[in-house]
């Protein structure tokens, strides 16, 4: 009966219930759609900032990340591999080493960092690979005549005015602290999308830094290959435990990447006040058209509870009817949101005109909105709640209604 | 007719009104029996809708005694008072005041699925009532659809179907030509006879007093006359 009444109680005035529908449509559409372009924008970065060079996972000295200095290296034993391995299954760990030093053509020098990488494993990992714009990446076999490969960024070979095929000169400090120098040649330019990248970056053969920056085969880090693009994985204790043991710690991309995080979280903080003033003005704006209905229907009101109906009943069927509207709107912006979201999510959105910030942060204009479950389902899950506590209110307004002067209302 | 099924002693109801207090009832006494068909007759503002309304614990009394089939209805919280009139008390009210999302059947229905009557029993009880009332042919039609007479028949059913020891009635043809009127209290009257219902109606109309068996007069809030 209940259930009964307030349906047809909502059609009453029905340009008013579809009115409060579609509001309630529209914010739940939008509440799917702006979140999964959030998540969808985060991920961009995200990849941009880890796919450059970080990768999803490291593992390194414990020490490492406050102190990045050439000693704070350790020699990558075949047990770490095993165990690695073992934990979790299909992964591969590629060396780096890191360093800083000068490096020099014919004409200049300039201050750059090199980073040592075995090239079949960085396609894996890094995007520089695919970015060669002039020559080609580091050859993926080792050999005496490739080993002194070095490919540099787009900025610093311009700045350095060198073309492929140049020798180059490195000299910097070895881990020991000796003079580490050595003259490579440059066989590619990249272009990682980001200009300070490209102004101070150089990558060369991990067993030629070895050797020039007297590593002794250590590494500054072991980055985690494991074939997967999810951001929020989490990795097994035993696995942290086993590193921990031995000094060392698998730092994921939000530990290595922690302004990313802080401007994620800005985002985030901003985002959600905005979702909450919208939230709050559906909200008011339907609990306002329900108290309207209510005050409309007061004379109703009072000949039913002469009848004999409580002010509980009342009160229900009154709910009821703000579910209904609420269950129309949420219901109907969910799949709207969904559709368009997932639209956006195949073709992208291209933010015209804002192609030079963005590269800044090595995004492309086009952001993909991501739709999951959080980008899907909270935002309506939210409002539907708000407006179902929201809804009770008019109803607890019926327990002060007094039938006399309730049935005397026009 | 040994115990009275209303009881008035010494009623009286005062409102305030700003700074003027109303003396609506003054001290009213009065007993009406099962199956008795009762008019509470008398001027606008004498105060018979005002008594109609505490026999039918709608208002509360500001001093006196109200008794309905046995209840003292000063004892009883808003709950109590609406068990009371869900159970024992059908009403007629001068607007017919049906509820205008539901058809005749259901408007009938609707107090004894609060009564919690099954659903096969209660449809079964709408169509024999409606058809008493003489509109079985009306049930599926909404209030919009019916006319003032028509509404007013299904508002006697729907006092009625929920076999109540007494239907109180409001002005229940003042929106009635005199020939629907008529119509309406031979039914009523008809309904009194059968199943000796307790018909307590407020009205001013000559008509309506006339027709019914125990006339009582209100005038100034008191019992003027009783015949």
């Amino acid at each position: 009966m209940i259930v009964s009444l307030a349906w047809r109680n909502i059609w009453r005035q029905p340009r008013r219930t579809l009115l409060s529908a579609i509001a309630v449509m529209l914010t739940c559409g939008l509440l799917v759609f702006l979140p999964a372009l959030q998540i969808g924008s985060y991920q961009a970065m995200v990849d941009a900032a880890i796919g450059i060079i970080d990768g999803t996972a490291q593992i390194q000295k414990s020490a490492y990340l406050d102190s990045p200095s050439m000693r704070t290296s350790f020699l990558p034993k075949d047990e770490l591999y095993q165990t690695v391995k073992q934990e979790i299954p299909d992964s591969q760990l590629a060396k780096r080493g890191n360093s800083f030093a000068l490096v020099s053509s014919e004409e200049r020098s300039y201050g750059l960092q090199i980073i040592g990488v075995e090239p079949e494993k960085e396609k894996l990992i890094s995007t520089i690979p695919k970015n060669i714009k002039q020559g080609r990446y580091l050859s993926a076999e080792v050999t005496s005549e490739s080993v002194n490969e070095i490919i540099l960024g787009s900025v610093l070979a311009k700045n350095l005015q060198l073309k492929v095929g140049d020798k180059v000169t490195l000299l910097g400090t070895g881990k020991d602290g000796s003079l580490a120098a050595d003259s490579l040649q440059l066989i590619g330019i990249f272009s990682s999308g980001i200009k300070e990248l490209d102004r101070q970056l150089a990558q060369m053969h991990y067993e030629r830094f070895s050797e020039t920056f007297s590593m002794e085969n250590q590494v500054h880090a072991l980055v985690l290959i494991n074939g997967e693009k999810s951001l929020m994985r989490s990795y097994p204790d035993s696995l942290k435990r086993y590193l921990q043991e031995r000094d060392l710690v698998l730092r994921d991309w939000q530990a290595l990447q922690p302004d990313i995080v802080d401007a994620i979280k800005l985002d985030i903080s901003s985002a959600l006040a905005m979702y909450i003033i919208l939230i709050l003005v559906i909200v008011f704006s339907l609990l306002n058209s329900s108290l309207m209905s209510v005050l409309e229907r007061t004379r109703e009101f009072g000949m039913m509870m002469a009848l004999g109906v409580k002010a509980n009943l009342l009160g229900k069927i009154i709910w009821v009817e703000s579910i209904f509207v609420m269950l129309l709107g949420v219901c109907s912006g969910l799949i709207i949101g969904a559709v368009v979201t997932y639209y956006y999510q195949v073709t992208g959105i291209t933010f015209t005109g804002a192609d030079v910030v963005f590269e800044q942060f090595g995004l492309d204009p086009t952001i993909y909105p991501l739709l999951n479950a959080i980008s899907l389902l909270v935002g309506p899950l939210v409002i539907g709640l708000c407006l179902a506590i929201a809804g009770a209110y008019p109803g607890f307004r019926i327990h002060r209604l007094e039938i006399i002067p309730a049935m005397r209302s026009v | 007719m040994d115990k009275p099924i209303v009881i008035c002693k010494d009623v009286w109801k005062i409102y305030q009104q700003g700074e003027v207090k109303v003396e609506a009832l003054r001290g009213v006494d009065l007993d009406i029996f099962q199956g008795e068909f009762v008019s509470l007759a008398g001027a606008s503002g004498s105060g018979k809708t005002t008594l109609l309304n505490m026999i039918g614990g709608l208002d509360s009394v500001s001093s006196g005694y109200v008794e309905v089939d046995g209840d003292d209805l000063s004892g009883m919280n808003k709950n109590g008072l609406a068990d009371l009139r869900l159970s024992k008390i059908g009403f007629v009210f001068q607007a017919y005041n049906l509820i205008p999302v539901l058809t005749a059947y259901e408007n009938v229905e609707f107090i004894m699925q609060l009564q919690g009557v099954p659903a096969e029993r209660r449809r079964e009880l709408s169509h024999e009532i409606l058809g008493r009332v003489g509109i079985a042919d009306m049930g599926e039609r909404k209030p919009a659809e019916l006319s003032g007479g028509q509404q007013q028949r299904v508002a006697v059913a729907r006092a009625l179907v929920s076999n109540p020891s007494i239907i109180l009635a409001d002005e229940p043809t003042a929106n009635l030509d005199s020939k629907t009127s008529e119509s309406l209290l031979e039914l009523m009257a008809e309904l009194n006879q059968e199943s000796q219902t307790t018909f307590i109606v407020a009205t001013h109309d000559p008509q309506v007093i006339e027709f019914t068996k125990r006339k009582i007069l209100i005038s100034d809030g008191k019992v003027a006359q009783d015949c």
